[in-house]
């Protein structure tokens, strides 16, 4: 797991780092265009019309891993689970098998979606608007 | 007899004797052992009406099937007392080696009674030749007033030439009756809520040392092992990811995100601050080292360190520390909040009720009800690093201000009055943890009704909340079930003891605790036997309430939380009538099988089994 001192950061389309140095949690939020055919597991995302920019909100262990307190990806308004998975994964490779599934097909069970900090997405459908933002947080509530 | 001994040490401080009281199968059966076990401690041992400061009050600790087992976790004991801020059932756990000595040392329970003379280090240990059950030894302690924890136990220590005793003390707090003292033992961990350090102090015991000796037999030793390695296997995945990684910390920036991270007194729910005492920024800049409690694989405790010019402090640092020293009280500086958070531990006081009593005072002093030139008082403006070391050193002397704060804030409040009762965030007298009620609507529930006062541990109704089964800023008929759910379901993880911080990682938690139990104990069990278990504690918490005085208006919030709104962006707006609140606390009353009034039904007494169970009990109380 890196650490936020090390140089780990989300990669852009080119798979080259978008940040240098020492990543921090108050680094300012990168926006990433995704490239969905890095991953071959994202390719079938390839050309449905990507549009709508949203923030990723990252905490814990996610912010820890990519240095970031938050990203942008693009997603269509109407798009599944597994499509934004792999809109995140390719925008922040270092959550595979942290936060998201090695398979990208979800994240992992101890994390949770949340829109906006109101609604937990838990079905497959995911429907975004413009300015959204979507939470990944630990299901490991309290302490 | 498997995993426990059917027996309790009973030492009478004030005669300075010792007896050996058997407790039933049928009890260790139906209590099963730590909270469970100690409640029901509590309500023999405790007479009706007890001063909580004087020498009928109990000091219980007790210990659980699962303690010497090795399992992952486990290594826990439970603290029991009248409290002497709620004058109601005071309990809490603590998880150190301390459990295992216990256990091998007092039976399944060690219940301290009287009242000493002078201050006392109790030593228990076994015959060196063996011929004889352990014995209590009365010792002078006067050498060891005015320590605070650290030193404390490192002089015991000393003194017997064994690092291997273990130590249970309380610091200048405890000795001074500071109404919220803990217990410190086993290398500063806090058996912290509800002032059991007070009630230790009350009986000038400054510290019990105990040295056991041979193992705690098992009923399935083989298949415990088999067990324990894949539950300490399962310990180390996805379920617990956010403890090993950041702990508890991790609270801050999501709680902050979501408007649940109770700042400047409960006056917001976020903290324009939140980023500098964040879990993860802690973790980057001020991390030392995890650090494990006995016998567990997750290691949620993360020892800080402080970074800037100031005198260096270290210690461990959890979100509720956290977020009582610094939001509440309106502190950004992670340096600050360190120095706090070890001062308490050192002082032997805990910090939650320490936090949300300063940042009573702090909104005092916003509205000019305090000043700087009262009673010795510092400047206790929100934000003020050196006013909040100040003001804890002060209540662990009870010194001017800190005489009147090391009362808690209902105390405090009462004293102080023109209103200050509208602003001090307690339940039944315990200050509230850091979950804003406001905001998270089920755990609402859960803090107006939990038998403790404003507790977050023996209510686990956040979960809900932090989860797509309910709306957590609105309220509906199925909080007062999840809310009962949820408590019982805690009992019995606190009376097997399992850390919470495990929950997760069971597949089927009822089932596989029922099965462990039973490997342990060699005593059936079921999942079925397990869930009434946990109700029947949570009645019995209730009983010990009701004899003690307990009324229907003692299951509410503070008058903030049911007067103001919430501010802050995600949850503007936000607020919880007392209408809602009582709705709530009807349909928990509903789920729990009680009268609308709240009191136990003498056919829910006979369903649980507890009508018969207490009868050798002084004053039982059933339902008024």
């Amino acid at each position: 797991m890196a650490t936020l001192e090390g140089t780990n950061s989300c990669r852009g389309a080119d798979g080259t780092s978008t940040t240098t140095g020492v990543a921090s949690p108050n680094a300012p939020v990168t926006t990433v265009k995704p490239a969905l055919g890095v991953m071959p597991a994202c390719a079938g995302m390839t050309g449905r019309g990507a549009g709508i920019s949203v923030k990723v909100e990252l905490f814990g262990t996610a912010r820890l891993a990519t240095g970031k307190r938050s990203v942008e990806v693009s997603l269509p308004t109407n798009t599944s689970r597994r499509d934004f998975v792999c809109a995140l994964a390719v925008a922040c490779p270092q959550l595979v098998a942290h936060v998201i599934r090695p398979d990208l097909t979800d994240l992992l069970e101890g994390y949770l979606l949340n829109r906006g900090g109101r609604t937990f997405l838990t079905g497959d459908a995911i429907s975004v608007a413009p300015g959204d933002s979507l939470l990944i947080i630990s299901n490991q509530a309290g302490g | 007899m498997y995993g426990y001994h059917g027996k309790a040490l009973v030492v009478d401080l004030t005669n300075r004797t010792h007896r050996w009281d058997a407790i039933p199968e049928e009890v260790l059966r139906a209590f099963i052992g730590g909270i469970g076990l100690g409640t029901y401690l509590l309500y023999k041992y405790c007479p009706a009406g007890a001063d909580p400061l004087g020498p009928d009050n109990p000091l219980i600790f007790a210990a659980s099937p699962l303690v010497g087992s090795r399992l992952t976790t486990s290594s826990k004991f439970a603290v029991m007392a009248k409290s002497p801020l709620t004058g109601f059932i005071g309990d809490s756990l603590s998880s150190s080696f301390l459990a295992t000595e216990l256990k091998k040392t007092c039976g399944d329970a060690l219940i301290i009674t009287g009242q000493a003379a002078t201050p006392t280090l109790l030593y228990i240990h076994p015959d060196p030749a063996g011929w004889h059950e352990p014995q209590p030894q009365f010792l002078d302690a006067s050498g060891l007033l005015g320590l605070g924890t650290f030193d404390t136990e490192r002089a015991v220590k000393e003194r017997f030439g064994d690092p291997s005793v273990r130590v249970a003390c309380i610091g200048p707090a405890g000795e001074n009756l500071v109404r919220y003292a803990s217990i410190a033992n086993d290398g500063g961990r806090q058996a912290g809520r509800s002032g059991p350090g007070a009630v230790m102090g009350s009986k000038r015991l400054k510290a019990l040392a105990l040295r056991g000796s041979g193992t705690v037999d098992v009923a399935q030793p083989e298949a415990a092992r088999r067990y324990s390695i894949d539950l300490s296997r399962r310990s180390l995945g996805a379920a617990t990811d956010k403890y090993r990684n950041l702990g508890t910390m991790a609270n801050v920036s999501v709680f902050n995100r979501l408007g649940a991270l109770p700042t400047r007194n409960f006056r917001e729910s976020s903290f324009e601050g939140a980023e500098e005492v964040s879990g993860e920024l802690l973790h980057q800049e001020h991390l030392v080292k995890n650090a494990h409690c006995a016998n567990c694989t997750i290691g949620c405790e993360k020892v800080l360190v402080t970074k800037d010019r100031g005198r260096k402090s270290q210690g461990r640092m959890e979100y509720e520390s956290l977020f009582a020293l610094g939001p509440l009280c309106g502190v950004s500086d992670p340096n600050t909040v360190i120095r706090a958070a070890a001062l308490c531990d050192d002082l032997g006081m805990d910090t939650i009720s320490a936090g949300v009593t300063i940042a009573w005072a702090m909104e005092c002093f916003d509205r000019g009800l305090l000043t700087p030139n009262d009673n010795g008082a510092t400047d206790l403006r929100f934000g003020g690093d050196a006013a909040l070391l100040d003001i804890l050193e002060r209540i662990g002397r009870r010194d001017g201000l800190g005489d009147l704060l090391s009362q808690g804030c209902k105390r405090a409040s009462e004293v102080l009055g023109n209103g200050s009762g509208d602003w001090a965030m307690h339940v039944k007298g315990l200050e509230m943890p850091g979950y804003e009620p406001r905001s998270l609507k089920t755990m609402a529930l859960g803090l107006a009704v939990t038998p403790r006062g404003a507790c977050h541990n023996r209510s686990s109704a956040y979960e809900a909340d932090f989860s797509d089964r309910v709306d957590r800023l609105t309220v509906d008929d199925q909080r007062g079930s999840i809310a009962a759910q949820s408590e019982d379901f805690s009992a019995v993880l606190d009376s097997l003891i399992w850390c919470k911080f495990l929950r997760k990682a069971f597949a089927d938690f009822y089932e596989e605790s029922a099965q462990v139990y039973s490997m342990i104990t060699g005593w059936d069990m079921s999942a079925n036997g397990l869930r009434i278990a946990g109700e029947r504690i949570n009645n019995l918490k209730k009983l010990f309430n009701i004899r003690e005085g307990w009324r229907r208006e003692d299951d509410t919030l503070p008058p903030r939380v049911l007067q103001e709104q919430l501010t802050s962006e995600v949850v503007a707006g936000v607020g919880l009538t007392r209408e809602e609140l009582d709705y709530m606390i009807g349909g928990y009353y509903y789920a729990r099988g009680w009268t609308k009034d709240g009191l136990i039904p003498e056919a829910k007494m006979e369903e649980l089994g507890l009508a018969e169970l207490l009868r050798d009990t002084p004053a039982t109380a059933l339902s008024r």
